[in-house]
């Protein structure tokens, strides 16, 4: 859950913090080699890093990634979409290359505020590993892939993997990328927010529904283009619930919005 | 080399409030702390101290962003605006603070440095925002007096008035 | 008063006082002081909801660098007199002694040069805890088999109560307090035509003040002590340091710059004590600041559980109603008796009724400690019973507007037998609310929802139980106006309003009148900032102090003219005699000599004692809040979208109107969260969502379509010029305006807060069958 025990023994705020090297690499291998000598934190737009912060985070040495040209922008080629890790969600939704998938904009321009979408980077959104940030969501739905790397090793990972990577080898998050195949579409309902959110993609003649709520990672499920909607979501795993909302209601309501959101993709396509 | 800072000491050039500043810190020091406790700039409001509640907000190269949650080596080179670099030199208050002033959009005040700099920056790029427009910007930050209504009209008014420019 | 002239100042749109201040940033607040030599504390806080303290290691966390003092409960005895603090009860230790009873209990204390060097010398303090059962809530804590929180039961009293009222300390394991109230004969349920049953839950919000808990202490040679805090009852706060310390109050000086937001949570006792026990230990001024994070681990509204029986005639007439309210207290007593005598007194709301009865008791529970909050008992209270009369009046058939104007006490009537004379027209203002969101109007709505209307009123007892307050005004012999008083600026405008009223008695320009920086050693007593009492009972005060300094004024030049005072008036610091126009400037020079003078007014009000009345003095005011909310369902969803909400408040006379204004929608907008979504959020004995991301406020974006406030004048306040007290009433009756209004849409009652989609929806489908 949200707080760590230990950080709430003491109020830990950024003044804790001692002086540390800073390092401001401008292209990944030397955010990488930077990493490797100081065993140090990446910092990039900073909106999350201070929570961490308070919760006992304690970097070595910051690794102001904000300067890597590479870790920027989108584009597009035969294996998808491909978008930069340090781009702000600002940027993403005003990415023209982000029309490949409709819908999917649209979704993004939702989260969070005006402030913080000017600030706030895709790499961090994910690689904070919170359960209430809604990138996996989105992206888990969309089946896209990290490409984490390290000094030795570039491993390509479906996104909801990052939950449980370890980052030992590969630190980093450079970019992600959404396969294009079979047209994607993107519903994103999120009005239920903060009890819990819902995302579904289509691709071709398939399926896949996300659930997540404020306090667990999302879950997913495949399922062909005329699945019933009360039977995907039947399976919920029966721990699936948590102190603000029970399984039954995520159940209930959400089969409601997924047969919803099934027809404003039909609309769509 | 991508170094800046081996032993965390550093120094930092930006413009503060219009105004060239060079200041020796460290690599840890967040800019509310800077501000307020280094500069004794105090009108930067703490609260939350992690991004979400804005009564830190500060205008950096125009656009509103947390001072707790930025480091002071993040503004080197830009342009910082803080609120008491938002009056005139002369004390002339700017439409925006004479707005909030006029309508009462406050009560206890803590938010209301981030609030006016929220809506200069709001502003700045939309001379004439509708009512949705401000809502979503105000809702950047929180105000847990007013109920927001009073300062959505706050910003309507100063709105009006910075199109109509200068009553001569 | 002779006031029939025109009002200069008082209900005119002038800038508030603080306004410029606040819109520079120039205001200072307690969490800006630094003093020089300044020490910062922190405090290690228990990681067990309830937990034995076996033994604790300070050793190493003394001898870390820049540590100045380490500190425990049972260490700290020699430097208290009294380690315990508490308002009614003395139960809550300054550190915890051999007991911990929440997550976040204060076990140790550091202060250090730095906060940095307090928190690394923290960490390595050594707490042996052993675990005992956790009392998440009330259930658990009344369960036969809990654990007694305190074996040993701690001190406390029980104030006098007048006709019907009483109360008992400790009447059962784990209550600290029960209040009971009770007026009319029982046997009248037995006439009722029917009599219902329901039982309501209420959550629990964090204040979320934007200023943290902050105060900065410094022990003095010779046991002299200032504390600079941010704080409501600077004079209640200083009694208890005195008691902690057995000081002498005239060797305490409390100060209280401007306090950014407090909503009930900075009464009594919260930073000031710790630091005071570092300032004495080490000789130096103490900070202790609290995260936001801490503060959710500091204070907090009280969940409750509400029965309410009620007996009515078929036609709709209240006949009888029996309460029995539990009040989650959190692990110490804090205000909860306090909150309690309210939740109690008021549950009956604006109804009349031939017998009420009502019993509260506060159990504690090892949670967050609950104290004042904003509405004050009068929140729950109000939940439960508006939301009652609703249902009644369904189950009976009838329009639940119409079954309210039936029962509604009447203007001038008095509220209980011994209560002063409700105030407002009750009636008057619930026709504007259900005018303002088309309560007659067809609920059209999208497909796949239902529209609904609801309305509710919030009732409350206002301007605090025997509450005095006391005044000065002096002005100097060039005019300038100096009025001290101890209500705290907490953001409600109390300056700005109580220096209009000096203003307009003594003909002044308000730029004239100075606001005097509160110190308990000057400024004249007052109990605390609270009960939206600045304007009628402060109020009272500081209109006495400016009438005393007028009538000595005019008096003064009536002599030196040699003509009547009432012949005369007081402008602009001139005697004003027909056509003559006499500068007092050189009057008083004249008069007292070139070094001139200071005229000196005290103005003290306080409602009178009267044993006729249940809580001792009748009340000052009624604050009442009305709500109308026009809303739809998704009735496959549970999902709720407001169209409207209007709220209205009755200022009785607005000294101010934006302000009365900004009190109305800012607490109209903590109803609505509390309605809908905010609350905090437990997993068992553990706070989960306890910092400001993970614990959802209203935004801006939270705002209905629809957004009104009515402010009504009625005119029948006790206060200056006919003013009443603002602030909390438009807060209570949102929450079941709603729940009402979405009965009304889908036939579902809702009784728990917050009204949660899945509690709807299961509701609808329970329905359903
Ligand atoms: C007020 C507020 C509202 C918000 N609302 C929403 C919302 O509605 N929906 C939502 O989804 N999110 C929301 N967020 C979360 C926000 O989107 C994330 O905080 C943000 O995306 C994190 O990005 P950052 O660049 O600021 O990360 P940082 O704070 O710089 O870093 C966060 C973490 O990620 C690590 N990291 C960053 N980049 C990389 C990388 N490239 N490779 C490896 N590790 C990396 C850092 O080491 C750090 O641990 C909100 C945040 C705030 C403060
Ligand atoms: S204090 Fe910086 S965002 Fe809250
Ligand atoms: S005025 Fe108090 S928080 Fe906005």
């Amino acid at each position: 859950m949200f707080h760590s025990p230990s950080a709430r023994q003491v109020a830990r705020t950024p003044a804790d913090l001692a002086p540390m090297p800073l390092y401001r690499p401008e292209t990944i291998s030397e955010a990488l080699a930077a990493l490797h000598e100081s065993g140090g934190t990446i910092y990039a737009g900073g909106t999350d890093f201070f929570a961490g912060v308070r919760q006992g985070l304690s970097p070595k040495a910051l690794i102001w990634v904000a300067a890597i040209a590479e870790m920027k922008g989108c584009t597009i080629d035969s294996n998808g979409l491909h978008m930069g890790a340090l781009n702000t969600h600002d940027e993403s939704v005003a990415a023209p290359e982000l029309d490949a998938v409709p819908g999917l904009a649209e979704a993004w321009s939702k989260i969070a505020t005006v402030r913080i979408r000017h600030q706030a980077t895709l790499g961090g959104n994910l690689m904070a590993r919170r359960e209430r940030y809604e990138l996996s969501i989105l992206l888990t739905a969309l089946g896209a892939t990290a490409r984490m790397v390290g000094p030795e090793l570039q491993v390509d990972m479906p996104v909801q993997d990052l939950w449980q990577a370890d980052l030992e080898k590969t630190p980093l998050l450079a970019s992600i990328t959404i396969p294009l195949d079979n047209a994607p579409m993107l519903a994103y309902e999120r009005s239920m927010r903060p009890t819990f959110t819902q995302a579904l993609c289509r691709r071709g003649q398939a399926l896949r529904c996300v659930m997540a709520t404020e306090w667990l990672q999302p879950w997913f499920k495949d399922a062909p283009l005329d699945a019933d909607a009360g039977q995907m979501m039947s399976g919920l795993p029966a721990d699936f619930h948590d102190p603000a909302v029970s399984r039954a209601h995520l159940v209930r309501a959400g089969s409601v919005f997924l047969k919803r959101q099934i027809a404003r993709l039909e609309d769509l396509a | 080399m991508s170094l800046i800072s081996k032993d965390g000491a550093l120094r930092v050039a930006f413009t503060l409030n219009g105004r060239e500043t060079t200041v020796e810190t460290v690599t840890s020091r967040v800019l509310s702390d800077l501000l307020r406790d280094d500069m004794n700039l105090k009108g930067t409001r703490v609260s939350c101290g992690r991004t979400v509640c804005g009564a830190c907000s500060v205008l950096v190269d125009g656009f509103p962003r947390a001072a707790c949650s930025t480091f002071a080596f993040e503004v080197e080179g830009r342009d910082v605006q803080t609120i008491e670099g938002v009056e005139a030199p002369d004390g002339t208050l700017d439409p925006v603070q004479a707005a909030f002033a006029a309508k009462s959009a406050f009560q206890c005040g803590f938010c209301t440095s981030g609030m006016i700099l929220l809506a200069k920056s709001l502003l700045a790029t939309h001379p004439d925002p509708d009512r949705a427009t401000i809502i979503a910007w105000i809702s950047s930050n929180i105000c847990r007096c007013t109920g927001y209504e009073l300062i959505v009209e706050a910003v309507q008014d100063a709105a009006r008035a910075m199109r109509e420019g200068p009553k001569s | 008063m002779s006031d029939q002239k025109p009002l200069r100042i008082v209900g005119q749109p002038v800038e508030r006082a603080d306004a410029h201040a606040k819109v520079t940033g120039r205001a200072r607040y307690t969490v800006d002081l630094a003093k020089p030599g300044m020490l910062h504390a922190k405090v290690l806080r228990s990681p067990h909801a309830h937990a034995r303290v076996v033994s604790v290691d300070i050793a190493a966390a003394a001898a870390m660098p820049g540590v100045r003092a380490v500190t425990t409960g049972p260490q700290l005895a020699e430097w208290v007199a009294m380690p315990v603090y508490g308002y009614f009860i003395k139960d809550q230790p300054i550190l915890a002694m051999d007991r911990v009873r929440y997550e976040g209990d204060m076990v140790a204390a550091v202060a250090a040069d730095t906060e940095a060097q307090a928190n690394a010398a923290l960490a390595l303090i050594r707490v042996e805890y052993a675990a005992l059962p956790d009392l998440p809530d009330i259930d658990a804590a009344l369960d036969t088999d809990a654990p007694d929180l305190f074996p040993e039961t701690p001190r406390g009293v029980v104030p006098p109560y007048g006709q019907g009222a009483s109360a008992q300390l400790w009447p059962r394991k784990n209550v600290c307090y029960a209040f009971r109230y009770a007026s009319g004969n029982a046997s009248v349920f037995e006439r009722c035509d029917h009599v219902f049953d329901d039982e309501f839950r209420f959550s629990r919000m964090n204040h979320l003040h934007l200023e943290p808990f902050v105060c900065v202490a410094e022990w003095r040679e010779g046991d002299e002590i200032e504390v600079v805090t941010s704080c409501q009852n600077p004079f209640p706060l200083r009694k208890e340091i005195a008691r902690i310390f057995r000081l002498a109050e005239s060797r305490i000086s409390v100060k209280v710059p401007f306090v950014g937001g407090g909503f009930g949570a900075k009464n009594n006792c919260k930073t000031e004590p710790i630091a005071l026990v570092l300032s004495k230990m080490t000789g130096r001024p103490v900070r202790f600041c609290m995260t936001m994070e801490e503060g959710f681990l500091t204070n907090t509204q009280h969940a409750a559980v509400l029965k309410l029986k009620t007996g009515v005639m078929a036609d709709g007439t209240l006949v009888a109603r029996q309460s029995h309210i539990l009040l989650d207290s959190g692990a110490y007593s804090d205000a909860s008796p306090l909150v309690a005598e309210k939740a109690g007194y008021r549950v009956s709301g604006p109804y009349r009724y031939q017998h009420v009865e009502s019993l509260c008791e506060c159990v504690l529970t090892t949670t967050t400690p609950a104290g004042p909050y904003r509405g004050f008992g009068g929140t729950q209270a109000t939940w439960a019973s508006e939301s009652q009369i609703d249902m009644i009046a369904r189950r009976l058939g009838l329009d639940p507007m119409e079954m309210r104007l039936k029962n509604l006490v009447a203007l001038h009537e008095p509220w209980m037998p011994g209560e002063s004379g409700v105030d407002s027209d009750m009636a008057e203002g619930l026709a504007l609310v259900a005018e303002e969101i088309g309560y007659d109007r067809p609920r059209d709505a999208a497909p796949g929802w239902s529209r609904g209307r609801g309305l509710a009123i919030g009732f409350k007892d206002g301007g605090g139980v025997n509450k005095p307050a006391q005044a000065r005004v002096k002005v100097s012999t060039g005019g300038d106006i100096h009025l001290m008083c101890g209500t705290v600026e907490i953001g409600q405008g109390a300056r700005t309003a109580l220096a209009q009223v000096v203003a307009e008695i003594l003909g002044a320009p308000l730029a004239r009148v100075e606001y005097l920086p509160l110190d308990t050693r000057y400024t004249p007593f007052d109990q605390g900032t609270n009960a939206s009492s600045a304007i009628t009972v402060m109020g009272q005060a500081v209109q006495r102090a400016a009438v005393s300094v007028r009538n000595q004024v005019l008096q003064m030049a009536a002599e030196h003219l040699g003509t009547d005072a009432a012949a005369l008036e007081l402008e602009d610091w001139t005697i004003r005699h027909g056509n003559e126009a006499h500068p007092l400037a050189p009057m008083i020079m004249h008069i007292y000599g070139g070094t001139g003078f200071e005229f000196t007014g005290d103005g003290f009000h306080k409602q009178a004692n009267d044993h006729q009345a249940p809580l001792e003095t009748k009340s000052v005011f009624w604050e009442i809040g009305w709500a109308g909310v026009d809303l739809s369902v998704d009735r496959e969803t549970g999902q709720v979208k407001i169209h409207a909400l209007a709220v209205s408040g009755d200022a009785g006379r607005a000294i101010h109107r934006l302000v009365c204004r900004g009190q109305d929608e800012g607490a109209a907008l903590m109803g609505l969260g509390q309605a809908l979504f905010e609350q905090m959020v437990y997993d068992g004995s553990r706070l989960i969502n306890g910092e400001a991301l993970m614990y959802r406020v209203p935004l801006a974006e939270d705002l209905p379509d629809r957004f009104t406030s009515i402010l009504q004048e009625q005119g029948h306040g006790p206060g200056p010029f006919g003013a009443k007290g603002m602030g909390e009433g438009t807060m209570l009756p949102v929450p079941p305006a709603i729940a009402n209004a979405i009965e009304d849409a889908v036939g579902v009652r809702i009784r728990d807060l917050p009204l949660t989609p899945e509690r709807i929806l299961s509701a609808i489908v329970a329905a359903q069958g």
